[in-house]
């Protein structure tokens, strides 16, 4: 028993920046991402011995993450997933510290998504999960997750090449 | 979509710089360790979870609190109010599964209609087959593959919906007939039907500028815009009321096209509205900030005496005609305009016990249906509570 318990210690200590990244660069939100990473490890120590004995751990705590996020959003997302009209912060609560413009703008640019496309992007190309899982993950078809993809691409795509575009021009 | 820009957009993610952690290990495995003892009690007091008053309802409780406590804001109705003696009948409650005419790991009820016959949900595989269902007095039926994202059901069964590229759809009496895209505008977004037959969402142009509109499962092809520039519509009551936003702002119009404000609660900047039933139309407010991280709170408004309330929950999902306000994150709770609130039980069978096992997403006008799911190794199913006097 004290055993299992320093080995999920350790499992969560080394994970638990990661974990946080996730949840936040998806919510946007600081003290939402705490809330919803303590929620996610304190339902892994209840089932460690159980996930531990897992092929995947990481994939496995990956996927209770997201739907702990999914469940505090759940009612948001049916209503925001395909235009986005409900009401969001309006600014950015997170104040990036990094003096790289590009690194800035895509912070302002995920702020400024809809956060089903916000959503779509961070577990696609953070976490990496496939169209299905990523579909399976927030409850709508791969074909939505597609369409989401693909406009939330196309506004951060906007936003950096701008941040490019003012970087590289003779000042 | 090329490879370079995804991997540029992968690298950036992971490195863009993030708040620090404030998270606590040694708190996760304390309150683990309590909650194994409980699962353990859940296990034992399943007639308890049925009654729906037992200690795993409570224990549910404790564990929303984890969400910040700070912002909630100090009123007279409290979670704390929850079992305080209520002058009406005891309600009870039973719990059941609807049935899944397909498999999908996320099978999910999303709305019922007023009064409690029609349950539509969303069963999806996470492949390109996700299907909306209509469930009459417990009978599934799966809509057309081209209707996707159920949003509404009336009293006669219609239901309304978006498709993913932002197309309305109406599925009346069998038949799944689009609803118009108003000429200059690029994409709807549909919210709500009514016993009348009168749909309303709203339009959006690709520059995001949008506008409140409604049309009728009769006539899906003809429309009227509501309100100006900047309107949108979020409910619509059976007398044609319909509730929204105006620039931000909670909005309402007659059902002849008026327009008037309604009242934002003191101290807060704005408030949208969600849905409306009878006199009633809930919402949300910004809440208070703690850390840069704003917790949105719910808003229920009395559209006849124009009062707007607070509630001190987590987020809410629905409205009975009779004021009741289903709270639907962590474990589902009804809350009546009185302050008496009542748990819904759980299956008996469901083993989970964290927040969020179980989601609420529907309520009929009497307060006595609730629809909703109960998501447990890692697949949804969907749920109908239905209650009586």
């Amino acid at each position: 028993m004290v055993d299992a318990e320093g080995e999920f210690v350790e499992y969560v200590s080394a994970r638990l920046p990661r974990l946080h990244r996730t949840a936040f660069l998806m919510c946007g939100d600081a003290h939402l991402a705490d809330d919803v990473v303590q929620q996610t490890i304190t339902s892994l120590y209840v089932n460690w011995r159980r996930v531990s004995r897992a092929d995947n751990v990481d994939a496995y705590v990956h996927r209770m993450l997201v739907h702990k996020l999914v469940d505090e959003k759940r009612l948001s997302w049916a209503k925001v997933r395909l235009l986005g009209s409900a009401p969001v912060p309006e600014r950015s609560p997170a104040t990036p510290h990094d003096d790289l413009a590009e690194r800035d703008s895509l912070l302002a640019a995920l702020a400024r998504l809809p956060r089903g496309q916000r959503t779509v992007l961070v577990l696609r190309f953070l976490c990496d999960l496939s169209l299905a899982d990523t579909a399976a993950a927030m409850g709508c078809s791969e074909g939505n997750v597609k369409a989401q993809t693909a406009r939330a691409l196309a506004a951060v795509r906007q936003v950096l090449d701008v941040a490019e575009m003012s970087a590289r021009s003779p000042r | 979509m090329t490879t370079v820009d995804d991997q540029r957009i992968a690298a950036l993610l992971r490195s863009v710089s993030v708040p620090e952690p404030r998270v606590d290990v040694s708190r996760a495995v304390r309150d683990g360790r309590r909650r194994r003892q409980r699962r353990r009690v859940a296990g034992v007091a399943a007639l308890t979870v049925l009654a729906g008053v037992g200690v795993v309802g409570a224990v549910q409780v404790g564990g929303t609190a984890n969400s910040p406590a700070p912002t909630t804001p100090a009123l007279a109705v409290s979670p704390a109010a929850t079992g305080s003696a209520a002058p009406r009948p005891p309600v009870t409650c039973q719990a059941s599964w609807l049935s899944q005419p397909i498999d999908g790991p996320v099978a999910v009820a999303v709305g019922v209609d007023p009064t409690g016959r029609y349950v539509v949900g969303d069963i999806g595989t996470g492949q390109e087959d996700g299907r909306v269902v209509l469930w009459t007095d417990g009978r599934p039926v799966v809509l057309p593959k081209t209707a996707r994202h159920a949003a509404a059901v009336n009293a006669s069964g219609h239901v309304v919906g978006t498709d993913g590229d932002g197309t309305g759809w109406v599925y009346r009496d069998g038949k799944l007939r689009p609803l118009a895209t108003p000429p200059g505008f690029d994409a709807v977004l549909v919210h709500a039907v009514n016993a009348r037959g009168d749909i309303v969402g709203t339009a959006r142009r690709s520059d995001d500028s949008h506008q409140a509109v409604r049309w009728s499962t009769a006539q899906p092809q003809t429309y009227r815009l509501i309100g100006q520039r900047g309107s949108t519509a979020t409910g619509i009551t059976d007398d044609g009321t319909i509730v929204g936003e105006l620039d931000q702002q909670p909005y309402r119009w007659t059902p002849q096209g008026v327009g008037a404000a309604l009242a934002v609660p003191e101290g807060y900047p704005r408030a949208s509205v969600e849905s409306a039933r009878g006199e009633w139309a809930i919402g949300m407010v910004p809440g208070g900030s703690n850390g840069g991280a704003v917790q949105m709170l719910p808003v229920r408004w009395n559209l006849t005496t124009a009062a707007v309330s607070l509630l001190p929950f987590p987020g809410a999902s629905g409205i009975s005609a009779e004021g009741e306000v289903l709270i639907g994150d962590g474990a589902p709770l009804i809350v009546a305009p009185d302050g008496t609130s009542r748990r819904l039980p759980g299956r008996p069978e469901v083993r989970a016990t964290e927040p969020g096992t179980y989601t609420a997403e529907g309520i009929s006008d009497d307060g006595l249906t609730v629809v909703g799911a109960v998501y447990e190794n890692q697949a949804y199913r969907p749920l109908v509570w239905r209650c009586g006097r």
